[in-house]
């Protein structure tokens, strides 16, 4: 199982518009370098939802780490359950359509 | 003439879909979208596999849905995610030709004909490969000769599958069919075909053209070509966008509106709404319009200039205030209100800003409006709101751009 | 007003802000950028587009930048380039 831990990046934006993806903080607020990257393009994310990934190189591992251009937000694949899903709600009736506010 | 290479691409339970996609615990239960679910009636948008199998159908009251499956969990729409997505899908089939047409938005039609690869079937198997690869979304294919059966192909086999439809099965697959199947054959249509007799689409067409000409008019010949095989409807470029040519949004409220207040509350929360997709558009108004409801259910519209074509809501809300205003007296209410902005123009056709002090503050408010849609885009509609707003939360806790709906532009034309 | 693609290191936080921290040039030259000033602002160019303008203090200096979302490029005015920033 994994859930989506969001993440601090340090992005390289070069004159050119590619982007190189420097260094994650944690979300317990460790930092980690990223030696080198690789662009992969879009791809459905283990975690949750999809974006564009790099495939990042951190601590000797390749990782990969997401953005979604929807919401600006940087992502990776953490370890552990996803939060769990919300409780059914109650249902409220709506009632009084044609009630007059008070002082109308 | 060789025959075309038509596929249509039809998204799974696409909101659901979506929701599922950012928050996976949510295939776990029973899950829908639905409008609104605590404060109004709302109707089902998509379900999820866990609700569909529950019974629920699109388009059920919340209240039909959750006597169905009382555990049913109810998510509020995100128009804006299922944009993008669509967006994201119709890239990707562009990839292999331009003459993709949409349906709705997560339905396409795609003609392959003029493409090197002539196999359909198997660039109907990479998409569904690439869409669960690249956005994490299913999708139904179908593929034939012609649009319509290329539609029936996809509602066929779901979730997730492609099927072809071909000169040599089409007649075991397609006529065994029901005849509501077809598309454009609803209610009435069913009725009228049910009443002589005929109720699969193979019966259709073995009642022949004349017979359904006589019967049905021009619409029944084209039932007998669409139930033939025989529909020659081009899929259209995507070359070029279709042109707005008004944004609107309107609703009907939680109770009536009686006060001046409240009415304004909700002109101005609609008016937001309107104004930020006109932004979002590069487009400026240069007419308002409201539609309203009133107190005996009598629907009218009026509309007035602008005195200067805008994208701002400190304009088009006043302008439309004012109209809804001219036409309601105390002792009334109105029931329902909308508010639209027609006679568009592009931003780039406008004359150039000059440097009044008029300008100026036009060119402040802008900013402010255009940064009120960054924080909204982030955090979401209603974390900015207008302290007007704020007097009756029940009638404007709606975040209406997101919940603005899109629907397709019919089979016959706009 | 002319404008010049510039290379920006920024850092995005968790929740999506952008706050661009260094200006680097082709001759290898870089600027700190040490804070931005406001939240950024939609611009809007003569022929309709859109980009967002970022208000900085470079070096007690105060720069706009220029960030196309759609492009992910950063440019600056051009007057800057020539005697401006690099004193």
């Amino acid at each position: 199982m994994s859930r989506p831990v969001f993440v601090s990046v340090i992005l390289e934006m070069s004159a050119s518009g590619a982007r190189h993806p420097l260094e994650i903080t944690w979300e317990d607020g460790s930092r980690y370098e990223i030696t080198r990257s690789l662009y992969l393009g879009r791809r459905a994310a283990r975690s949750a939802g999809s974006g564009e990934c790099w495939l990042c190189r951190i601590c000797g591992k390749d990782l990969p780490l997401y953005y979604s251009p929807l919401t600006g937000r940087w992502w990776m694949d953490g370890k552990g359950d996803p939060e769990p899903a919300p409780a059914a709600q109650p249902y409220k009736a709506v009632k009084d359509r044609g009630r007059k506010p008070a002082g109308a | 003439m060789k025959d075309r290479v038509i596929l249509h691409v039809d998204q799974n339970s696409f909101y659901a879909s979506v929701e599922m996609l950012g928050r996976p615990s949510l295939k776990t239960v029973p899950c829908a979208v639905a409008g609104d679910p605590v404060n109004r009636h709302g109707i089902v948008l998509a379900k999820n596999q866990l609700a569909k199998k529950t019974g629920i159908k699109t388009g059920e009251t919340i209240w039909q849905a959750k006597q169905k499956c009382p555990q049913l969990v109810l998510v509020p729409p995100d128009y804006r995610s299922y944009l993008y997505y669509s967006r994201l899908a119709r890239e990707i089939y562009r990839q292999y030709t331009d003459r993709v047409e949409s349906f709705g938005i997560d339905e396409c039609w795609m003609d392959l004909s003029d493409c090197p690869r002539d196999d359909g079937f198997a660039v109907a198997e990479t998409l569904r490969s690439r869409m669960k690869k690249e956005l994490g979304l299913t999708v139904s294919v179908g593929v034939s000769w012609n649009k319509i059966y290329a539609k029936l192909g996809s509602d066929l086999k779901k979730p997730d599958a492609t099927t072809l439809i071909s000169r040599h099965n089409y007649r075991s697959i397609v006529y065994s069919r029901p005849v509501e199947d077809l598309l454009y054959v609803g209610r009435a249509t069913y009725r009228k075909l049910r009443r002589v007799g005929i109720r699969t689409i193979g019966q259709l067409v073995a009642a022949g053209p004349d017979f359904l000409r006589t019967s049905f008019g021009i619409v029944g010949l084209s039932l007998y070509t669409f139930a033939a095989g025989l529909d020659e409807t081009p899929v259209a470029s995507s070359g070029r966008e279709i042109p707005i040519k008004s944004v609107g949004n309107s609703i009907t409220t939680r109770h009536d509106l009686y006060t001046e207040k409240d009415i304004k509350a909700v002109t101005y929360m609609l008016a937001e709404s309107v104004a930020s997709r006109l932004r979002d558009a590069g487009m400026a108004a240069r007419t308002v319009q409201v539609s309203l409801r009133d107190y005996q259910l009598c629907n009218f519209e009026r509309q007035a200039p602008l005195p200067l074509a805008s994208q701002l809501c400190s304009e088009i809300a006043p302008a439309a205030f004012k109209l809804i205003m001219a036409h309601f007296k105390p002792g009334q209410w109105i029931r329902s209100l909308g508010v639209r902005a027609c006679n568009l123009i592009p931003l780039s056709k406008l004359n150039q800003e000059s440097f009044l002090p008029e300008e100026r503050r036009r060119k402040a408010v802008w900013q402010l409006e255009n940064t009120i849609d960054l924080l909204r885009g982030r955090y979401g509609g209603l974390a900015v709101r207008r302290g007007i707003s704020l007097a009756d939360r029940s009638l404007t806790e709606h975040d209406i751009k997101n919940e603005n709906v899109i629907h397709p532009i019919g089979f016959f034309g706009p | 007003m002319e404008r010049r693609y510039v290379t920006v290191v920024a850092k995005i936080t968790p929740e999506g802000d952008l706050f661009p921290l260094r200006l680097c040039f082709d001759d290898g030259s870089e600027f700190t950028i040490s804070r931005r000033l406001q939240a950024p602002q939609r611009n809007l160019a003569k022929d309709g587009s859109s980009d967002w303008r970022f208000s900085c203090l470079i070096e007690d200096r105060p720069v706009t930048l220029f960030y196309d979302a759609a492009s992910h490029r950063w440019s600056i005015e051009a007057s800057l380039l020539s005697g401006g920033l690099q004193e």
